[in-house]
């Protein structure tokens, strides 16, 4: 099998706080793994070293074999780690489209000179990417709103506008920050089917936090239980559900 | 090119200031204005490339900066330096022209300078260096002796009439509205909301803020040499932090990032204190008043979001026009 991400022995401090420790992880092509555990666990923690954010105090990372420790986030992001933020993180005063079209820009590019001069490359490229925004928001059923501002999506379409601007870089690896938080059981329904489809049309890895467990049961091959910045068990989510001390420490009854 | 200018003909704001510069240059030409609003319209043209400039740095891309009259003193000082002193034996329809595009460049270089060791600061911090770097500057020039120091650089060639200051305004701005409506204004009004989404969407942000700095510096230093050439003459002092406020006071009333309210304030704040004798006495005192407003109304979520979608309905209108 190939392997997307291999992640081992990693960990960070923040003054004397050992937010993460020793955590491993190994993702293959496709597979859809949940990441979950307590408020605090590290979970966020561990997304933000992935994408470069933070700097790990040690520890490995590797997307497709290459190293990512210490390279810039937007060249993490170019390498195919994209991601969505727990707290929807929008460009809000731009438009539906014009969101996407930010995320395609490194596919995309031409200089200031081919602006100024309103070159032929100018012009390809822009269509190039006004047609790719439009085909992306097609398949996220966000077509029709998009010349809306961001700002003024209703909150469950924010958050697919989310994981669309993540997909307009063509990743090989999507980490989703609880996707689910704050929707209704309708919205999280259609957002299942939707996370369904990406990893199916993709063909991309997702790796999701969540703390629904209905959403992460459903969709999640393999778990990954961090507690205390540790991880406690890794394993299916019939494995998990059963665990004795995953039902302690967060599961409950 | 001209796909674009075909799309700008059908906008009406683009009709009537070409319109608007048309009628003046034949006015001048013809004798018809006086010379003393002659000069106020030079002043305004000025004052339309150095909010228009700055609205890309404050407005567009969010980085509140105090430096702008700094970078327009450079482009001063080079350019006159250039044609009263490096070439004086060149006629100046000649010698203008490396003077403004050098004095451009020099200005543009310090910005690379300013943009590159600020970068890791933003709000207060950076206004606060930005102004620290302005007032260097205007030191600097005070004991340059090589510029006539705080006496004052005199009798620069006064080449610059409203016909010139018409045109090259209007190429200045035609270029920063290119700039704007293209992937790169996007990406920094992107930038300008959330800096680490943008990054995290594969956005080099800090060579962008570069860029922009570089950008507005740029235009800055071809707004001061447009000074330099129809002054006359030159004296630190003027280039202090009051200008550099005057300004972002400009770029704020016209709303942060909005092309067409930079200019028509630019226009109405040049007119203002010509117009009302008294308003001058006031002027920092409304300008204080201006800043404070309009900071307290731009931190609401609500009403910004109104304006936005207003905006983009307006502009979405057009495309459909
Ligand atoms: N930049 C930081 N500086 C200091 N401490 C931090 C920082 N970021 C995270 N922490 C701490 O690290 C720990 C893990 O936080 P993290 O946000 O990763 O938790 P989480 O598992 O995502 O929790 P939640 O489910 O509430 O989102 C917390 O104790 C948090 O306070
Ligand atoms: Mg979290």
């Amino acid at each position: 099998m190939n392997n997307i991400l291999h992640v081992e022995n990693l960990g960070i401090n923040f003054g004397g706080l050992r937010a993460v420790d020793n955590f491993y992880m190994d993702i293959y092509g496709n597979e859809l793994v949940g990441l979950i555990g307590p408020n605090g666990a590290g979970k966020t923690t561990v997304f933000n070293m992935l994408t470069g954010i933070y700097a790990p105090s040690e520890g490995k990372i590797e997307l497709m074999g290459e190293s990512i420790i210490n390279k810039k986030i937007n060249d993490i992001a170019k390498m195919g780690i994209a991601r969505t933020f727990q707290n929807i993180r929008l460009f809000n005063n731009l438009s539906v489209v014009d969101n996407i079209k930010v995320a395609l820009n490194s596919s995309h590019l031409y200089s200031l000179k081919d602006s100024l001069f309103r070159t032929k490359k100018y012009y390809q490229a822009e269509e190039d990417m006004e047609n790719e925004a439009m085909e992306l928001l097609k398949i996220m059923h966000l077509d029709d709103l998009a010349y809306t501002l961001a700002a003024n999506l209703p909150y469950g379409k924010q958050r697919e506008l989310e994981i669309a601007r993540a997909l307009a870089l063509k990743p090989k690896l999507l980490l989703l920050d609880e996707p689910a938080a704050g929707m209704n059981p309708k919205e999280t329904l259609e957002l299942i089917n939707t996370i369904r489809y990406v990893q199916d049309y993709f063909k991309v890895s997702i790796l999701l936090i969540e703390h629904d467990m209905n959403l992460v049961m459903e969709l999640c091959k393999r778990i990954t239980v961090l507690n205390y910045g540790m991880v406690l068990k890794v394993g299916s989510p019939l494995e998990i559900q059963n665990d004795e001390e995953v039902i302690k420490a967060y599961l409950g009854n | 090119m001209f796909r674009e200018v075909k799309k700008l003909c059908k906008n009406k704001w683009f009709i009537f200031s070409l319109i608007g510069v048309v009628v003046l240059m034949i006015l001048s030409f013809t004798n018809l204005i006086s010379r003393y609003y002659q000069g106020i319209f030079t002043s305004i043209c000025i004052n339309i490339i150095l909010v228009t400039s700055l609205n890309l740095l404050s407005g567009y891309l969010g980085e509140l900066t105090l430096g702008h009259a700094g970078f327009m003193s450079i482009g001063a000082y080079v350019g006159a330096y250039i044609t009263k002193d490096l070439f004086p034996f060149l006629a100046i329809e000649i010698s203008f022209w490396p003077a403004l595009i050098i004095g451009a460049i020099i200005a543009a270089l310090i910005g690379f300078v300013v943009a590159f060791a600020s970068l890791r600061l933003k709000g207060d911090y950076l206004a606060i260096i930005t102004l620290a770097f302005g007032e260097i500057i205007k030191n600097i020039l005070t004991n340059l002796e090589l510029v006539g120091g705080a006496k004052g650089y005199m009798g620069i060639s006064r080449f610059v009439n409203l016909p010139l200051a018409l045109i090259i305004m209007f190429i200045s701005v035609f270029l920063i509205y290119l700039l704007v409506n293209s992937q790169y204004g996007r990406i920094i009004k992107a930038i300008s909301v959330d800096d680490l989404a943008s990054n995290n969407s594969g956005i080099d942000t800090k060579a962008y803020k570069i860029k922009t700095f570089v950008i507005a510096a740029f235009f800055a230093g071809i707004a001061g040499v447009l000074y330099a050439h129809y002054m006359g003459n030159l004296a630190p002092k003027i280039f202090d932090y009051n200008m550099s406020i005057e300004i972002l006071v400009m770029v704020v009333l016209g709303g942060m990032g909005n092309f067409k309210g930079g200019i028509i304030s630019a226009i109405i704040l040049t007119l203002l204190p010509e117009l009302l004798r008294g308003f001058a006495d006031y002027q920092m005192l409304v300008y204080a008043l201006i800043l404070i407003f309009m900071m307290l109304f731009k931190n609401n979520a609500k009403v910004n979001a109104f304006f936005s979608e207003l905006k983009l309905k307006i502009s979405k209108e057009k495309v459909h026009e």
